[in-house]
């Protein structure tokens, strides 16, 4: 290692935490603005390399797609006034392993309509062709309504989720290390191409896999690919904290995010692990002016935008649990009172389920309405997720640099308001300001995603090896 | 059949260092680097540069196996086998031309996430992306996953009475299959985005389609999650030996894959040819005829001779008791005039083309792209979408509101 004593990487002052970036594609949700006339396809492979090349430029460790298996709905009828469609996630990683060197590339895949040996073999192959760059955020999904797009159907319990997930990646594992380090011979003299007969062999009985047979791929550059898990209940603290590589969560204020980092470390060093491979990945956006108020005007401008009348109405509706199509925007507030439960199950399909006290909320909601004077749409605006991040390059680096020195993450996962030039101001104005404190590298100096992310280059088992039965 | 080239269509199948089971044991460093993406450009590039029109990649799902029944684990085998719809999507940006064909195992895969990523295979080769479809009865492989129970296939007698049920089950469950990718890559309209500001809508939800398929074997709800792809829908091959796979193709496919000649006696090309109709008689296809591609191992030498020793050395490697590979296609061995001449007498058949399985990548791929590719090719030809070099049109969406055209 002593050819990169000289690397600037390693010149940051002692004791300086790095600053992990990933680079979000812009996703279908109300967060991606599409009436912007900046705005491109977002289906176009030319968009995602666009977006994958801007990161690499900037030293970002990783480019990340989300991950969506329905069209979302609203009573049997899909949801039209966000972003929708998107492509296979696996497909498009793939295809930017052949426009980009360093980058990592990381993908959502569900535990739940996916099955182990499929998605070992698609990681591992990823993972090969890009010279270990491959990474897997691993989900869950409980509902049948995503469900009626697969064979499998939708009959996961809740409950059960975290089970199987636990069970699903433990299984993935074992397969990405069924091949030893010397098993690829290739002896043409001996006639063996694997040491033996036995080579990538496995066989796994548990609760949810019943699986057996031989793996098709030599062991690959990270030997395990990156794992983040996404999922903030208990039960995903407690699956993230023992299975993952890092957690992909929500951003917080600066005093809940250093409880849930530390709550999360915590239950890593419990679990026997070192909790610094356990790396804390919020999701974050963000608004940059050339001055402070640029910024929040900028800031304030995108919100409007990402704020039509029709998606106010929309998530209004997932709090009053009523039909609200009816209503203004620019009016009042509805003025009848929240349901407990939605009147009707397929208003909202496919949206996450507020887990508020409607009531309280919606009361709260309109005395703010009330004292600001604010139309409904106005309301929406105001009350609805605000950038991470607002200000100019150097605040927003001081901000980052300062969450993450402090504990509150380990790094962030930037998500763009546009396709697919969204992140170039921030890639080419602010990461610089970061590698100027030493808390980003100036260049990639690992040969694999691991590497890059101080994630340990062999993995230490943390599952049994499938060979033997429990 | 329409041609906008005017040459037959020529498929290269990649698969592993060689079709010849030896392949490996005269190209160890290819071998063991046979999962890279530098060890597939290589191939691939100068193949897109000759004009070949397609290359394809097989999917043995497990460990590869030596041909037909369930694949036995060998330590003298190649043992690598790549995703091949993430190596074909890997090649879509470095190539031009060629269309980019992966096989795919409807058996134990998704038909939703196939179909996405066939669909985002077309977007991001701006319209290059077919599939194979492959059913698979083998319980080795139905093992892997654990969720399907399928009796061990004999081999013994292709006609027990356990693997002929077997094969009933995945053949209709593959053509369950193959409606519902057909049917999730119409289910967005090519117009459906909108972009409206002065209603707020992104996409007009008119043209976006529950496909509501329910079979015997599977239920998709729909619509896709991907927007209708350059292609419309990507074509979609089918190799047929058994009748349950020529029904298949006739029900579903654009193109299909056969013999042309022995090992089925009877079957020469011309008979081929009339199996493919009959079949799509028997079916009432609607849509354009099927393509027919002549499925050609080639063992190619300088002289017959050559090629001929060069079999034989490549069967002691793979049999060193003794044996010959057994192939399901038509071999042929021998100099590239020898293979020129059979692609003329298939071609005066009626075959619309050929798909090459050069027994070793090492040795006939460079005899092929010298002496035998510039002969069948058109090194010059334009970027066409896949679709476009068979000749076959863009189609309107299934859920599209009919037109005036239409109604006329």
């Amino acid at each position: 290692m002593s050819a990169g004593a000289e690397r600037p990487a390693e010149r940051r002052p002692p004791g300086r935490r790095q600053v992990r970036l990933g680079a979000h594609f812009p996703g279908v949700n109300a967060t991606s603005v599409w009436s912007d006339p900046a705005s491109g396809s977002h289906i176009d492979f030319s968009s995602f390399v666009h977006m994958a090349r801007t990161a690499e430029r900037s030293r970002f460790d990783f480019f990340f797609l989300a991950e969506g298996l329905r069209l979302r709905e609203k009573k049997g009828r899909i949801h039209d006034l966000d972003v929708v469609g998107r492509p296979d996630t696996l497909a498009v990683l793939a295809a930017l392993s052949a426009v980009t060197e360093h980058l990592g590339l990381v993908g959502t895949l569900t535990t739940t309509y996916n099955e182990p040996y499929e998605v070992a073999r698609q990681l591992a192959t990823l993972d090969h062709l890009s010279g270990g760059r491959a990474g897997w955020n691993a989900v869950t999904s409980p509902d049948a309504f995503t469900g009626a797009n697969f064979r499998r159907g939708g009959f996961l319990d809740r409950a059960d989720r975290y089970d199987r997930a636990a069970e699903f990646v433990t299984v993935v594992r074992s397969l990405w290390r069924s091949w030893g380090v010397d098993d690829l011979v290739a002896d043409t003299d001996g006639a063996r191409f694997v040491r033996d007969v036995e080579v990538g062999a496995f066989s796994h009985r548990g609760r949810h896999f019943d699986v057996e047979g031989h793996f098709p791929l030599p062991r690959s550059p990270q030997v395990e690919p990156v794992v983040l898990q996404a999922g903030d209940s208990d039960a995903g603290r407690a699956f993230g904290a023992t299975h993952a590589d890092g957690i992909f969560t929500l951003a917080r204020g600066l005093d809940e995010a250093r409880a849930f980092s530390a709550d999360l470390k915590g239950r890593a060093a419990a679990a026997g692990r070192d909790p610094d491979h356990l790396l804390i990945l919020p999701a974050a956006t963000f608004a940059l002016g050339d001055t402070t108020e640029e910024a929040e005007r900028h800031a304030a401008e995108v919100r409007r935008a990402q704020v039509s009348g029709a998606t106010a109405l929309q998530f209004l509706e997932r709090f009053y649990n009523r039909d609200l199509s009816g209503y203004d925007p620019d009016g009042p507030l509805p003025d009848v009172e929240p349901l407990p439960e939605p009147e009707d199950p397929l208003l909202v399909q496919g949206q996450v389920v507020p887990t508020v006290d409607v009531v309280a909320q919606v009361r709260e909601w309109r005395e703010l309405a009330a004292a600001k004077g604010l139309s409904l749409r106005d309301l929406v605006v105001e009350v609805s997720a605000r950038q991470t991040f607002v200000g100019t390059a150097a605040e927003i680096a001081e901000q980052i640099d300062h969450r993450v020195q402090t504990g509150a993450a380990d790094g962030f996962i930037l998500v763009p308001h546009l396709s697919p030039g969204g992140l170039d101001e921030l890639a080419e104005r602010v990461v610089p300001l970061l590698q100027e404190r030493g808390s980003v590298p100036a260049s990639y100096t690992g040969r694999t995603l691991r590497e890059n992310l101080g994630l340990p280059a062999e993995p230490p088992v943390r599952s049994h090896p499938v060979r033997s039965h429990p | 059949m329409s041609d906008p080239v005017g040459t037959p269509v020529v498929a290269v199948a990649l698969d592993g260092v060689g079709w010849h089971p030896g392949a490996w044991r005269r190209s160890p460093e290819e071998a063991r680097r046979s999962a890279t993406a530098a060890y597939w450009r290589d191939l691939v590039l100068p193949l897109d540069d000759a004009g070949v029109d397609v290359v394809t990649w097989e999917d043995p799902f497990g460990i590869p196996g030596d041909g037909y029944g369930e694949p036995a684990a060998r330590a003298d085998r190649l043992r690598v086998a790549p995703e091949p719809v993430l190596l074909a999507s890997a090649l879509a940006p470095s190539t031009r031309r060629v269309a980019l064909v992966p096989s795919v195992v409807t058996t134990h895969t998704e038909p939703f996430h196939v179909a996405t990523a066939v669909a985002t295979l077309d977007h991001a080769s701006l319209g290059r992306a077919g599939v194979r479809l492959r059913a698979d009865a083998t319980r080795t492989r139905a093992r892997l996953l654990g969720r399907r129970d399928l009796p061990p296939l004999e081999t013994a007698t292709r006609d027990a009475p356990l693997s002929l049920a077997a094969r009933d089950e995945v053949f209709a469950d593959a053509g369950e299959v193959a409606e519902v990718l057909g049917r999730l890559w119409d289910s967005w309209e090519d117009d459906a985005e909108i972009r409206d500001a002065t209603t707020g809508r992104f996409v007009d939800r008119d043209r976006l389609h529950h496909i509501d398929f329910v079979g015997d074997h599977l239920a998709v709800k729909g619509p896709s999650i991907v927007p209708r792809s350059p292609q419309g829908r990507p074509p979609v091959l089918v190799l047929a030996h058994d009748p349950r796979a020529f029904a298949l193709a006739a029900a579903a496919a654009d193109v299909v894959l056969v013999t042309p000649d022995a090992p089925y006696p009877g079957d020469d090309a011309a008979g081929s040819v009339a199996r493919v109709r009959a079949a799509e008689a028997a079916a009432g296809r609607a849509e354009p005829p099927l393509r027919v591609l002549g499925e050609v191992d080639v063992v190619l030498g300088a002289t017959r001779e050559e090629a001929t020793r060069r079999l034989a050395e490549l069967d002691a490697l793979a049999h060193p008791g003794g044996g010959a590979w057994r192939s399901d296609a038509v071999v042929v061995v021998g100099t590239p005039v020898d293979l020129l001449a059979r692609a003329d007498t298939w071609r005066a058949a009626g075959l619309d083309g050929l798909r090459l399985r050069p027994a070793e990548h090492a040795v006939d791929l460079p005899l092929l792209l010298e002496h035998v590719l510039p002969h069948l090719v058109d090194a010059g030809r334009p970027v066409l979408t896949l679709r476009e070099r068979l000749g076959l049109e863009r189609p309107r969406s299934r859920y599209a509101a009919p037109t005036r055209e239409d109604a006329s």
